[in-house]
């Protein structure tokens, strides 16, 4: 046993102690057994103070020991560079057998660090950018070229989520996705926060959703998270942390009149998701990828040795990863099946449905009424609502539009395409 | 104006809140995010769909 590893297991450092205003995180109690708990107190650009929790094998309690002694009187920017290999090594190594220690004190460090700093964090402004990171290759390389053109360079992953039922591989913002962007933080040389807007994002962007499927509209979360949730959320965090903007990987640019612009790649081209992000957001926001084609976002992954560069494109909306719609409505929004009738617009039944839930206007698969160009309605259509728009506010606007920004508009088709 | 993500632009007027689709597209729906554009791409508005 190396005598660093048998010191932190003899005299582990801040066991028991939780500091006055820490914020905590935990990691593990699964699977394994094992669990650290670790609360710390940021205050300023400093851990100023640390302690922890730990039950499990002797190497648990060595590593979250470590990871306090690590972070303790640290700046915090440097605590969010502690990653297992650092608590390893402070162990003086751990086997292939007992690095998963490591991981949870790293796992668990990580979320009261950025919990901690979100609160309380106050580092001095510098010439320093904030770069969002999901997980996937996008939001990768983009942190990969801030990386190349900007000194001072923090990562950050929000954690939107958690669904036992989702497949973690497939979304975003799953703990299996924050663990592998902070990876690639890492080993980028960047410090990496963990932001948790789970409450947030429930309320802003779930709830609504339920609640517009509810009411038979066509929602789109999507523009609603990153209007006011998720990039709100990151900026605050970016004057946290002393960075004067946001850097991500969506596929779109901002012209010098500071109007969001289609990305060179039309084919990923994600303006339409960003529309409802306020001017002054916008003002802050940086897009790397901009200018890329996917391809060559990939190769510059590949390139830069990134684990993730062949990783699929997702394709689900974050939330509903690897479950379907209708699942998801019915787990979180109570919609459960109801059985009407498919009927054409002179009331002809063409066939059955499950609940209106199933469907958005203007599907087409998975209806089961076959063929046919003739609009369909359900027989038990839900209540109309009227919807305000959340993307018009202080939007550059034509004057003969301006009442449609704040007040939602109505559609009307022209008689070809009724 | 996209009325999807994935959509193609259509061409359209808008009059006070209401807007007219100037080509045909199908499954226009309430609660979809009508995204504006100028001639040049540039994003320059959105709205809800309230009724179609």
């Amino acid at each position: 046993m190396d005598e660093r590893f048998e010191d932190h297991l003899r005299h582990p450092r801040g066991r028991g102690r939780e500091p006055d205003g820490a914020h905590a995180g935990a990691a593990g109690g699964s699977a394994c057994g094992d669990l650290v708990r670790i609360s710390l107190r940021v205050e300023g650009d400093r851990v100023a103070a640390a302690g922890f929790e730990a039950s499990g094998c002797g190497t648990t309690i060595a590593a979250a020991s470590a990871a306090v002694e690590l972070a303790e009187g640290a700046p915090f920017l440097d605590a969010a560079r502690i990653g297992s290999s650092d608590i390893a090594s402070e162990l003086g190594g751990l086997s292939p057998g007992k690095l998963h220690a490591a991981d949870l004190a790293a796992d668990a460090l990580a979320v009261a660090l950025g919990k901690a700093v979100a609160a309380n964090g106050a580092a001095p402004p510098a010439d320093r950018i904030l770069v969002a990171m999901s997980g996937g290759v996008d939001s990768a390389v983009a942190a990969l070229l801030c990386a190349r053109s900007h000194a001072d360079v923090v990562a950050v992953t929000v954690e939107l989520w958690r669904d036992p039922h989702n497949d973690g591989e497939r979304s975003c913002c799953s703990a299996s996705a924050v663990h592998g962007a902070r990876g690639v933080a890492h080993r980028l040389g960047m410090a990496h926060l963990t932001l948790d807007v789970r409450d947030a994002f429930r309320a802003g962007v779930v709830d609504p959703y339920l609640a517009d499927h509810a009411a038979g509209l066509t929602p789109n979360p999507c523009i609603r998270c990153n209007g006011s949730v998720r990039l709100d959320a990151m900026l605050a965090l970016a004057d946290r942390v002393g960075a004067g903007a946001l850097a991500t990987g969506h596929y779109a640019r901002v012209g010098d009149d500071g109007l969001l612009r289609p990305a060179l790649d039309e084919a990923k081209d994600q303006t339409y998701m960003l529309a409802g992000v306020a001017p002054a957001t916008l003002a802050r926001l940086r897009f790397p990828l901009g200018r890329l084609r996917k391809p060559a976002v990939r190769a510059l992954a590949a390139e830069a040795g990134i684990a993730v560069a062949n990783k699929p494109d997702s394709q689900d909306l974050c939330f509903l990863a690897g479950t379907g719609r209708a699942a998801f409505l019915a787990r979180h929004g109570g919609m459960r099946d109801r059985a009407g009738a498919i009927v054409d617009r002179s009331g002809r039944r063409l066939g059955g449905h499950r609940g209106h839930h199933h469907f958005t206007v203007g599907q087409r698969k998975g209806v089961g009424v076959g063929g046919g160009t003739g609009s369909r309605s359900t027989s038990s259509p839900p209540t109309r609502a009227r919807t305000r728009s959340p993307s018009g506010r202080g939007r550059r606007w034509p004057p003969s539009a301006s009442r449609c920004a704040g007040s939602g508009c109505t559609a009307t088709r022209t008689p070809s395409s009724a | 104006m996209r009325l999807r993500y994935r959509s193609r632009p259509v061409a359209c007027r808008l009059r006070g809140s209401e807007l007219e689709l100037l080509e045909p597209f199908e499954g226009v729906a309430p609660g979809q995010t009508a995204v504006f554009s100028g001639a040049d791409g540039a994003v320059v508005g959105s709205a809800t769909i309230d009724r179609a």
